[in-house]
């Protein structure tokens, strides 16, 4: 999986959300929004393949969380993230 | 683990002007029901596209001091000042600096389908909704009158 491009994430106090700056028409009416760990995965993430160990691993690195919960976690962040359509295959 | 939020309205205000400045379309969920029936708040979406020039009738989103953000109708303009007022409100208006308007509400989207809030008919019914103001107000007294005349009628049979 990779990030669809032009996505960035954008601080706003202390919330954090994606936006397709990139785009002439900005859509906020499908607004993703993020916690600080979502946030984190994101940002880390970079502009690099990933799936969802990538991802488990990138949680098991930063909390202290058990691999199975990670992978857990991992595989319902990426599934949210595809069908907000702010990744794809 | 959760990794959705919701963003308060006035954060993600504050992000629409921040990209309307840099030149930006903007679509947005509409909220309140300060405009109806033209927009429905929590149902219509907005398109609001940066304000290069504004005019009498025009849909904008604005900044109002100690108020907040608010889409609402320019109903006048003088040398300093833009007046607004919602289609929906009988009594009241907001002022603000021309700087403080940051976009112009061309288009809602209702249903899947867009509407136009520039063309002739929408400004035309806009025009006559303010020109019948007066007697929506007489109307609205009329009724709340009523409703405390029966009230106190109410109150002396209990």
């Amino acid at each position: 999986m990779k990030k669809v491009n032009g996505l960035v994430l954008r601080q706003l106090g202390n919330e954090y959300m994606i936006v397709a700056e990139s785009l002439d028409l900005v859509n906020f009416d499908r607004l993703v929004s993020l916690n600080d760990s979502a946030a984190y995965v994101w940002e880390s993430l970079g502009e690099d393949i990933f799936d969802s160990l990538t991802v488990s691993k990138l949680l098991t690195e930063r909390y202290e969380v058990d691999e199975d919960t990670a992978l857990r976690d991992a595989k319902e962040l990426l599934d949210t993230w595809l069908n907000a359509g702010v990744i794809e295959n | 683990m959760s990794y959705r939020r919701t963003i308060a309205n006035r954060i993600l205000l504050d992000e629409t002007c921040y990209l309307l400045k840099k030149g930006k379309t903007v679509k947005i969920r509409a909220k309140g029901d300060s405009m109806r029936p033209v927009i429905h708040g929590d149902s219509d979406t907005l398109i609001i596209s940066p304000c290069t020039e504004m005019q009498k009738g025009d849909i904008v989103l604005a900044k109002i001091k100690g108020t907040g953000y608010v889409v609402h109708r320019i109903i006048r303009i003088d040398s300093q000042n833009i007046y607004l007022a919602g289609d929906n409100n009988l009594f009241g208006e907001e002022k603000c600096n021309p700087k403080d308007v940051f976009g112009i509400v061309k288009t809602v989207i209702r249903g899947g389908k867009e509407r136009s809030l520039i063309s002739g008919r929408a400004k035309f019914a806009a025009k006559y909704r303010r020109l019948i103001l007066p007697l929506r107000r007489l109307t609205w007294k009329i009724s709340h009158r009523m409703k405390i005349l029966r009230s106190i009628k109410t109150n002396k049979q209990a």
